[in-house]
């Protein structure tokens, strides 16, 4: 025999308390992220790192988004420089494919980027998908979720209520859809311009500049950002998307300091 | 006459002083000016960030009713408040219009420098647009002819169309590395040739769009229909190159012109 016996029950057992143990630790975080894409992985991962407690919500069973393959359903994901810093940083083999153009497989640097935000003490409720915001005194202070499969099916048949999870500040790194922007627009607190159809060159600067509080307590990143202020549309290269995250982190440590520092009431 | 030239920080290939002197040689009698840019030049004339918000609602939100930002949100403020604070600062992806932008800068200009006799020609990195009558969508645009003129740097790489195969090879392929061949190719071909961001060519180009803001404002007239002459209204890159680089002239009609501002 390989493997020592174990019960089923202790197994069932250790699987539901770990999960309600960090369940409960994590209902109330410092940043919850929603999406666990590159900008998402990327932010949450800046931010644990330096000790900041940080929750990423994310509505697949898998993280990464669509870090794992780069267009066309073409393995390799390209960077345009400098981005290729962070592929240094993280541990991922890249080559120069032209004058600052790199590119890098997708599995492999779409795992390391998981990798390194679990070992900078991220965690994560995949299978969650946001149902709404908890906006306090004209501040976002949580999220509303449930499980994927839930709000995949007719409320009718569900009947399940979602559960609200606080945080002193909430990233929308939800890529197109960008979820949690759309959330406050439907309540009337901000308008979004939509993507635009426009090719302009050098527009991941654009990105990555525009990365930000959109809403006190609520900071959009990655392709959120082309959502909520209609930039233009950009080919699949990452590089937006990780500084983008690595900005949205900054701007969330800024507030958390501030907020410590009694400069902003946060939630 | 008077034209007052001001620079645009954010371009690294732009050499604003070669412009003058390339006015100052086809019409001696013109007295060139050459500044900073607007926002440097004006400081202390504006509250930087009431400028900045003004500058994040031109911005085109849609690009087919031409629809301003009317209700700007806080990431674009802040956006356009670090380039006003530093205007070397670049704007790539985004799109203001351009009457808008036109009417910003004269509101910045002394009423004692707003007369007919002074032209301002304005060079920025934002690129700008405009929807005129009977067009069914906003155009991006080199320049925006006026008082003062403004002519966009970004405009001159954005604006005229690249060949339609290369628009085509982009919607295909979203694969940069394909993309990239695909242009490596068409480039080799001898065919694919425009103004690329800092092009060493920019400054040679925009010689011939200061051109047609001083012939608009002194003369009255806008274009030419004729290719081969520096007043062209290039829609092109193809057409754009041809005007400015290779022929690098007036036409004969446009040279009786000046001549006739001369004396």
């Amino acid at each position: 025999m390989v493997f020592k016996p174990v019960p089923e029950s202790e197994i069932t057992r250790a699987i539901a308390t770990s999960f309600i143990e960090m369940f409960g630790e994590f209902a109330r975080s410092d940043v919850i992220v929603v999406g666990a894409g590159p900008a998402g992985l990327m932010a949450s991962r800046e931010l644990a790192r330096r000790g900041v407690k940080v929750l990423v919500i994310e509505q697949n069973n898998y993280l990464g988004g669509g870090f794992w393959i780069g267009g066309y359903l073409m393995n390799p994901v390209t960077v345009r420089e400098p981005a290729q810093e962070i592929l240094d940083e993280l541990g991922v083999p890249y080559k120069k494919f032209s004058e600052g153009l790199y590119v890098a497989h997708g599995p492999h640097a779409c795992s390391k980027l998981i990798a390194a935000a679990c070992d900078a003490g991220v965690r994560f409720l995949n299978m969650t998908k946001l149902d709404d915001l908890v906006v306090r005194e004209g501040r976002v202070s949580g999220v509303v979720v449930n499980w994927t499969p839930v709000e995949a099916l007719p409320r009718q048949i569900t009947c399940v209520d979602p559960i609200a999870l606080e945080s002193r500040i909430v990233i929308d790194a939800s890529g197109h859809d960008a979820v949690a922007v759309r959330r406050l627009e439907a309540r009337g607190y901000l308008k979004t311009k939509g993507m635009g159809a426009m090719w302009v060159e050098r527009s991941e600067d654009a990105v990555v500049e525009h990365t930000g509080f959109v809403f006190p307590g609520l900071i959009v990143a990655g392709m959120a950002v082309v959502e909520t202020f209609g930039l233009p549309r950009m080919g699949p290269t990452f590089g937006a998307m990780l500084l983008s995250g690595k900005r949205a982190a900054e701007v969330a440590l800024r507030e958390l300091e501030l907020m410590e520092a009694g400069a902003i009431k946060g939630a | 006459m008077r034209v007052i030239l001001y620079d645009d920080r954010s371009s690294t290939s732009l050499k604003i002083t070669e412009i003058a002197e390339f006015l100052r040689s086809l019409l001696p009698a013109l007295e060139v000016e050459v500044r900073e840019d607007p926002f440097t030049h004006y400081r202390g004339r504006y509250d930087p960030e009431k400028l900045a918000r003004r500058l994040a609602s031109i911005r085109i939100v849609d690009a087919v009713t031409g629809r301003l930002n009317s209700d700007p949100l806080m990431p674009e403020v802040d956006y356009e408040l670090r380039r006003v604070l530093d205007p070397s600062l670049s704007c790539h992806g985004v799109l203001y219009d351009g009457y808008e932008l036109m009417s910003l800068i004269a509101d910045l200009i002394p009423v004692e420098e707003r007369n007919r006799r002074t032209l301002h020609v304005v060079f920025t990195g934002r690129l700008v647009g405009t929807k005129e009558q009977g067009e069914d969508r906003v155009h991006a645009r080199v320049v925006i002819l006026g008082n003062p003129a403004i002519v966009s740097t970004t405009g001159a790489v954005e604006a005229p169309a690249r060949p339609r195969e290369y628009y085509l090879a982009m919607m295909l392929s979203r694969n940069p590395l394909v993309q990239q061949t695909t242009l490596t190719a068409g480039r080799a071909s001898g065919g694919w040739d425009w103004l690329e961001h800092d092009d060493p060519r920019l400054t040679e180009v925009m010689k011939g769009y200061a051109l047609q803001a001083v012939f608009y404002h002194f003369i009255g007239e806008a274009f030419c229909a004729e290719i081969g002459c520096r007043l062209y209204n290039a829609h092109r890159q193809s057409e754009l190159i041809r005007s400015q680089l290779l022929s690098g002239k007036l036409c004969k009609k446009h040279e009786g012109m000046l001549r006739t501002l001369l004396r």
